[in-house]
């Protein structure tokens, strides 16, 4: 993970010596879209609840593999206690998505529910429902990050978004939405963290369900008014 | 208006970048009363495959505050980005468009309405250090954390990105 994590900064921070990310912005008068069909299964089952610079992962081989285990262990109290309020982060954020796509005049829906091979965009959509154009919001990681050893776990979403219309298949908009980026990231819409949600460890991270919850549900906000804004 | 600044490259590119310091010293463009420092880009005359990124540079402490427009070849304006149109992209408040034919020049000057408004976020990152013991080096990644305040301003950085998907085409 962490080794995924510095890959995509680094990728994006020194893309322009390679090839950047370049987005696809989106042309509402030329697109004519005026219905969306949301594509099923827009987050992973699991939260992250990661360390980015662990002390572990600086040891070798032997820390990795401890360092592995700290974390799959507190990504699964994490995931736990989210279950104890039974919170469910996929259907709050595609709700929210529907309604900011409403309030920017689109007619929404979605499309059956299907889960995904891989973190990906799909390659084939399934039947749109009679909707113009389909919306492919992808959360390659969502949960809590800290930077590191004695820093703070914080808000993280990581997003991938497209707008395909229905009849040819066209890409009509294309962005990544990183909410609080682990290093610079060019070319690709940036949030910084909510600082009202900031845990000092693992400890206080499980100490309120509730809280942690609302973090997460904050950050996820935050991407898909992101989202729907880029389709105004 | 003059010093129209080129954003033809002096060859295709992947990514052209253009940095333009906004100074007291920049021309000043006075509209409805108000006067604001102001840089004219002229778009390259081969507009596929090009997507433009244009805003203002974060810097340590300021941002300049910019307001975009598009103009035709007689200096009228087709298109002003409004405030909801702006976003951050790493380390540059900027737009987002792929020019369009009959669109010509990109006027970049300041919203007196953002200036001295303050953009507050928290950065977090890693540092690697690098330690020897004489037979081998390892590196040691460090999780860092820092808070800014940047206030939007008059003065300071206009960054043009200009991404050419397809370099393989005639200039």
């Amino acid at each position: 993970m962490i080794k995924k994590m510095l890959a995509a900064a680094a990728a994006m921070t020194v893309a322009a010596c390679a090839s950047p990310y370049v987005a696809t912005p989106y042309d509402r008068a030329s697109a004519q879209v005026s219905s969306i069909a949301m594509v099923d299964d827009a987050l992973p089952e699991k939260p992250i609840a990661y360390e980015v610079a662990s002390m572990g992962s600086n040891f070798g081989l032997i820390g990795a593999l401890v360092d592995a285990g700290i974390q799959a262990e507190r990504q699964n109290a994490v995931h736990n206690a989210l279950q104890t309020i039974d919170f469910d982060a996929e259907s709050r954020m595609e709700a929210r998505l529907a309604q900011e796509l409403a309030i920017h005049g689109y007619t929404v829906s979605r499309t059956p529910d299907r889960t995904r091979e891989k973190r990906e965009f799909l390659t084939v959509y399934p039947e749109a429902g009679g909707a113009s154009s389909y919306l492919d919001v992808v959360v390659s990681n969502y949960g809590y990050v800290s930077s590191g050893f004695g820093q703070p776990f914080r808000p993280h979403v990581d997003a991938k978004v497209k707008l395909v219309r229905v009849s040819d298949g066209a890409k009509l908009m294309e962005n990544i939405i990183v909410s609080n980026p682990v290093g610079q990231v060019q070319g690709v819409v940036t949030l910084p963290p909510n600082p009202n949600y900031a845990f000092k460890n693992r400890s206080e991270l499980l100490e309120n369900p509730e809280r942690l919850a609302a973090g997460i549900e904050d950050a996820l906000n935050q991407v898909a008014d992101t989202a729907a804004r880029l389709l105004q | 208006m003059a010093g129209i600044v080129s954003l033809t490259p002096p060859k295709e590119q992947v990514v052209h970048v253009v940095d333009s310091a906004m100074t007291p010293m920049s021309n000043c463009l006075v509209r409805a009363g108000t006067q604001a420092p102001y840089v004219i880009y002229a778009l390259p005359d081969d507009m596929d495959d090009k997507t433009i990124i244009v805003g203002g540079v974060l810097e340590a402490s300021r941002i300049f505050a910019p307001l975009i427009e598009i103009l035709d070849a007689s200096g009228q304006v087709l298109k002003t980005f409004q405030p909801e149109d702006y976003y951050y992209r790493g380390p540059v408040y900027s737009v987002q468009f792929r020019p369009q034919f009959g669109q010509r020049y990109l006027l970049v000057t300041a919203d007196t309405t953002l200036v001295g408004q303050s953009y507050d976020s928290i950065q977090v990152g890693v540092n690697t250090s690098y330690v020897s013991t004489g037979l081998y080096t390892s590196a040691i990644n460090t999780g860092v954390e820092s808070r800014s305040s940047r206030t939007f301003s008059y003065e300071g950085v206009v960054r043009v990105m200009l991404n050419d998907t397809d370099i393989k085409e005639g200039t």
